[in-house]
């Protein structure tokens, strides 16, 4: 069970723009096992995304620069070139994107649309088997096989997300990564999409990373949780390890719970985290979220910040690590 | 999608109307010079009445449009040349085929070459390609048509004498009106479909495409491709009416007898009934043309397409429905 | 200037005065080589319409035919740099008058009909409903013909002159301003900002002139710069088809069309208004693009 599926070593992304860099991911280092699913938590613009893209080589080409190791069953995703990369899209790594309303292309029926992934990757497939295959994946996403001849435009948000989810199993991958695949979607549907993929992950034992800042998506889905801020893995661990508030941990992650309404306790008032996320082409010096840490000390405002490692458990932050360091 | 075509059928010729109108109008301003063109160089003001009544110049123009569209209505008749005293339609009426063949070809050249020619230059954004395409375009598009038509004419007809001058006789002699429409046409349909090309190639579902593991070719050709192009039919209507408006100058240049010249030709000798009938033709040909676009649009286009039989279906529905509950 | 992170930017930009705009707009356009020769040829072009009467005096120099100099070729004879045209009339002359008259067709015409299309998308945008659906209506039918043959029958209606000709081109222009800034406003109408001016009590000038000019100004500008070079053009092919300025007033289109006669021999009486003509607008047209990749630069290469 605890065979690793996927590692990132030392990962960091770079975008240039009109002259100006963009650090959008720095220095990820992370794990992840078969069957187990890992929740990427995090602000908008920390590098989720992006993380979740370079898996896959689809960054723009021009423009972005990637650094480091995606080890994936042993292989280095970087070194691959375009072809080998393709093998791997949508057979052993598929994704999800955040908005189903324009991630379909408008002008193909969707039973074709799945059917797509699944002849590229079986050539020379019997068409027979194909419609097969195609009604028997609509079928587990809860879509009559009836509406395979329809457009996307006739599908409610929801809905568009199911199909969304069927191409990216149809094949299925070894690792599915789903980037925010409700964030666009009303609550009630956000559940019943949420609900089915834990059971599709279940049936399927797929790996799963999924990309969210709703903690809520987290506590119910994942095994292992990441939290990401500016670019960087600030904690790792599993779910328990996380959402233990007994445990010491950073800072940032005390503000994403402390932002939350908790039904359990009274509370007058909620504590947002200040300011706002650092535009990833001026990140601070030290450590990435000194300037906004209610805790912040003289160390964290210069130079690399020190890990702590407990088992699996990883936090970066002088709070946790410094008892060590500093000896 | 019947109802939206009857819908658009029935319009046509309440535009055709008020362009007539319009134009109408407008020519009716100088009529003093309509008149005494016709007249020889010394007049009376009595002949000048005279002639005035005899045309029918002397009702308000309100009158004499009512006439007019009576009489083409009715008699499909568009009245008496001013200069040649003899049936409009007589002269129109030969003069269209040329024209509209004009316009056919060239608007079909048009968008052959546009096409693949935006295609390269969205696929090679920011190449030497892209550049030197976009380069030539911006020149060609500041040249004036007429005046590429009389360097041609210079250098392939007087200099080298390898085409013929003026006139449609052989095809030969649509060698060169051809080109000077068809050159500033694509490049400007050129434009076009290089941006909307590099407006899909950035689409999510293009994203969507490559996490499939379909190949570039795959995703540029088909994926982006289909959407890309589904804009460019409107557009191509737009060139053909741009070709149409063109064929008034080109066929000055080279000679031909068409529609274009003749609305030149008669406006030049204030022939108001001939000025009409060319100019309304004209717009005909052009209505009729954006219809054929628009339903052939409607007819590719599954987002379109779907609203109609979606219709359609509920209706059918809706009919078993009170079928069932009688 | 670089370092400014995206809120910041969002921040302001809607915050955006628009001298402030201009400023940077200008930055950008300085920053581009060909921007700044565009530029240099578009004064070029305009310095040569102001100063016209004092190196060409018009009756002497552009008017009078002189027998002796009847089809002078170009650079012979320096006082007539460009040649004599059938009638010997200094074509260097001519040029310069004829570049005046081309310069205020060309602008005035679009000047014109981008204020009445913008009035008109204006109406639209605010008042949508009944006024909305007419007004595209007329513009339909007017974009159903093709804009010559408008323009055409307006000339032949009014007769021959620069304002008549500008109000042929204008009628012919507005159809297409009007759509474009009218999809524009309307995005515009529908911003939060404007419903809240308006659920506050905004009068329908304040919300135009306070929210949806400035906010629309940029494609107002980029369309008006695109489109003087294409209404020149107009200019000079209706003077050539002879529904434009009449001789014997300058006008490149009607040199044109009076070169045709003289073509074979004497090359030059279609080369020198034609080069004139194809300098102007390709200057302009130039410069009208730098000018909206500075305006947007992530419109740039698009459209």
């Amino acid at each position: 069970m605890s065979e690793t599926l996927l590692e990132l070593k030392d990962l960091s992304v770079r975008y240039t723009t009109d002259g100006i860099i963009s650090r959008a991911v720095n220095h990820v280092n992370l794990k992840l096992n078969k069957g187990e699913v890992l929740g990427l938590v995090g602000e908008t613009g920390a590098g989720k995304t992006t993380t979740a893209l370079s898996l896959l080589s689809l960054l723009p080409k021009y423009t972005s620069e990637v650094e480091g190791e995606i080890l994936f069953q042993g292989k280095d995703l970087l070194k691959l070139d375009e072809k080998e990369i393709r093998k791997i899209r949508g057979r052993h790594i598929s994704m999800i994107f955040q908005d189903p309303m324009t991630s379909l292309n408008p002008v193909f029926r969707i039973g074709e649309q799945i059917a797509d992934v699944i002849r590229i990757h079986n050539e020379g497939i019997h068409p027979q088997e194909v419609s097969d295959r195609v009604d028997s994946i609509l079928s587990m996403v809860g879509i009559p096989t009836s509406r395979k001849r329809e457009f996307p435009h006739q599908f409610s948000g929801g809905m568009k997300q199911r199909v969304m989810i069927a191409i990216a199993i149809a094949c299925n991958p070894d690792l599915l990564i789903a980037d925010e695949p409700t964030t666009a979607l009303d609550v009630t549907i956000q559940a019943q999409v949420i609900k089915m993929m834990r059971n599709l992950q279940r049936e399927l034992h797929s790996s799963v990373i999924l990309i969210t800042h709703d903690l809520g998506i987290v506590a119910n889905f994942c095994d292992k949780v990441a939290i990401m801020y500016a670019g960087e893995i600030i904690e790792y661990g599993t779910l328990e390890e996380i959402f233990d508030k007994s445990r010491p941990h950073h800072p940032y992650t005390k503000g994403l719970f402390g932002s939350i309404p908790n039904i359990n306790e009274k509370t007058d008032r909620l504590h947002p985290i200040f300011g706002l996320t650092p535009h990833p082409s001026e990140l601070p010096s030290g450590c990435k979220f000194h300037p906004r840490c209610p805790q912040c000390m003289e160390v964290c405002k210069e130079g690399n910040v020190p890990v702590y490692y407990e088992g699996d458990y990883k936090c970066q932050c002088w709070l946790l690590a410094g008892k060590e360091a500093a000896v | 999608m019947l109802k939206y075509t009857i819908k658009r059928i029935i319009m046509i010729p309440f535009m055709l109307l008020v362009i007539a109108l319009l134009i109408f109008f407008f020519l009716s301003l100088s009529k003093a010079d309509a008149i005494t063109q016709m007249l020889p160089q010394q007049y009376s003001p009595e002949d000048y009445y005279n002639l005035q009544h005899e045309l029918g110049l002397d009702r308000p123009v309100i009158v004499q449009y009512a006439n007019w569209v009576w009489d083409v209505v009715v008699h499909g008749d568009f009245g008496m040349s001013f200069k040649t005293r003899g049936p409009v339609w007589k002269e129109i009426g030969d003069r269209i085929p040329t024209t509209l063949k004009f316009a056919a070809i060239t608007t079909v050249l048009t968008v052959a070459l546009g096409i693949p020619m935006g295609v390269i230059a969205a696929v090679k954004q920011y190449s030497w390609i892209d550049e030197t395409l976009n380069v030539v375009c911006k020149i060609i598009g500041s040249i004036p048509a007429f005046w590429f038509a009389l360097v041609l004419l210079l250098i392939f007809s007087m200099k080298l004498k390898w085409l013929p001058t003026y006139g449609v006789s052989t095809p030969k002699h649509w060698i060169l009106p051809v080109i000077t429409q068809v050159l500033p046409g694509a490049a400007f349909y050129m434009r076009q479909v290089r941006s909307s090309m590099l407006d899909c190639i950035r689409k999510d579902y293009v994203r969507t495409a490559r996490s499939k593991g379909a190949s570039e070719r795959t995703v540029i050709y088909r994926d982006a491709l289909r959407n890309g192009l589904l804009p460019m039919i409107t557009i191509a209507g737009s060139v053909f009416a741009m070709m149409l408006g063109g064929t008034v100058v080109i066929e000055n240049v080279f000679a031909m007898p068409g529609l274009g010249s003749k609305v030149v030709e008669a406006i030049n000798s204030k022939d108001i009934p001939m000025i009409m009938a060319a100019a309304i033709m004209l717009a005909t040909i052009t209505c009729l043309m954006m219809l054929l676009i628009d339903l052939s649009y409607a007819l590719v286009d599954p987002r379109i397409k779907a609203t109609f039989v979606s219709v359609k279906r509920s209706k059918k529905v809706k009919h078993r429905v009170t079928k069932e509950a009688a | 200037m670089a370092k400014i992170s995206a809120s910041e930017k969002a921040a302001k930009k809607s915050s955006l005065k628009r001298n402030s705009q201009g400023r940077e707009v200008w930055r950008r356009l300085r920053g581009r080589k060909l921007a700044m020769i565009s530029l240099g040829a578009v004064i070029f072009v305009v310095l040569i319409a102001v100063i016209a009467d004092f190196v060409y005096p018009y009756k002497t120099w552009a008017i009078e035919q002189q027998a002796s100099l009847k089809l002078l070729k170009p650079f012979q004879d320096w006082s007539h740099w460009l040649g004599c045209d059938h009638l010997g009339r200094d074509m260097g002359a001519r040029i310069f008058h004829g570049t005046r008259v081309a310069l205020l067709i060309g602008i005035g015409s679009t000047f014109l009909a981008l204020f009445l299309g913008t009035v008109l998308a204006c109406i639209c945008a605010l008042y949508g409903g009944k006024a909305d659906l007419i007004i595209m209506r007329i513009i339909d039918i007017l974009s159903s013909v093709p804009h010559i043959i408008i323009s055409l029958a307006i000339c032949s209606g009014l007769g021959n002159g620069i304002w008549q000709l500008v109000t042929a081109i204008t009628i012919g222009g507005i159809s297409i301003h009007t759509r474009m800034v009218r999809s524009v406003a309307i995005s515009v109408a529908q911003m939060e900002y404007v419903e809240s001016s308006m659920a506050l009590g905004g009068s329908a000038g304040h919300i135009m002139f306070k929210h949806l000019i400035p906010n629309i100004m940029s494609i107002i500008i980029i369309q008006g710069a695109s489109n003087i070079a294409g209404n020149i053009l107009i200019v000079a092919t209706l003077s050539f088809i002879g529904l434009g300025i009449k001789p014997p007033r300058p006008e490149w289109g009607s040199m044109l069309n009076e070169g045709l006669t003289y073509m074979m021999r004497y090359p030059f009486m279609v080369f020198v208004p034609g080069i004139a003509l194809v300098f102007t607008s390709l200057s302009i047209n130039t410069f009208g693009d730098c000018l909206r990749d500075a305006f947007d630069p992530q419109l740039k290469g698009k459209a």
